[in-house]
């Protein structure tokens, strides 16, 4: 991994087109500033991670529990 | 019009037959797939709210999905800029909203709709892309149903969704109902 050091106002330049400048630095939280082409999605690391978790549990495998929680479901209603 | 395409693939329910005119296509896949690009969406049975978002390019990758208006009462989301574009969306009226569901292998009851990622799909243009929520306005990440009786989804209601598949009927069903936010603010 790349490390710099960076002091407020300043910036970083990725490529041509994306620059992430450090706007404030305020105890623990840095605010940061993306200009990124625009059809580039930006996310949250933790909320990336958490979505992609999600994905992989929401999978169907090979059992039969997604068809006996539909049933279920039905028997509900 | 151009007679309709019909495949059959294999997928997580079997055999089935597939319109290519009514395919999904996610242009950067999905958040941990994005080389996930082509989708059909099969209904399970007619009575369930439940779907499968299921891979056009492997058959065991099979995503359970429902829509979440059958489920609750409400479900807002916000989509930034980029993303209406990549939808090419130009209003609410063109979006659909799918949530994952999650069923814990061998605890059915406690299946939950996972709110935090939602796939956004603009039904018109067939283009679909998982748009992760970062405020959910301080909401529960996950939504509990089947501990209780269904919110206000009669069950005819969600038949006639499940029924139709993935016609434009659900299509529009769900637009009506959608309260989607379209975000004027970045991401």
């Amino acid at each position: 991994m790349l490390i710099l050091s960076r002091r407020e106002g300043e910036s970083l330049r990725i490529g041509e087109d994306t620059r992430i400048t450090v706007f404030s630095v305020h105890g623990k939280q840095v605010k940061l500033g993306l200009d990124v082409p625009q059809d580039t999605l930006v996310y949250r690391e933790e909320l990336y991670q958490r979505v992609r978790e999600e994905n992989t549990l929401s999978l169907l495998d090979d059992n039969n529990d997604f068809l006996t929680a539909a049933k279920t479901w039905q028997k509900k209603k | 019009m151009a007679k309709e395409k019909i495949i059959t693939i294999s997928t997580r329910l079997g055999q089935r037959q597939v319109s290519l005119d009514r395919a999904l296509r996610f242009p950067r896949g999905l958040i941990g797939h994005p080389e996930k690009h082509d989708f059909a969406l099969l209904r399970i049975h007619r009575d369930t709210p439940f779907m499968v978002l299921q891979s056009l390019e492997d058959e065991k990758f099979g995503l359970m999905v429902a829509d979440p208006y059958t489920l609750m009462e409400e479900y807002d989301l916000t989509i930034s800029d980029a993303e209406q574009s990549l939808l090419r969306a130009h209003g609410p009226e063109q979006i659909t909203v799918l949530l994952t569901v999650t069923i814990p292998p061998g605890r059915p009851e406690e299946t939950c709709l996972n709110l935090s990622g939602p796939l956004v799909l603009n039904h018109e243009a067939r283009l679909g892309l998982q748009s992760p929520q970062a405020d959910l306005r301080g909401k529960p990440a996950k939504f509990f149903f089947l501990c209780r009786e269904p919110a206000d989804a009669s069950p005819a209601a969600a038949s006639t969704a499940i029924s139709t598949g993935i016609s434009t009927e659900i299509d529009t069903r769900i637009s009506t109902r959608i309260s989607t936010r379209i975000s004027k603010d970045a991401a």
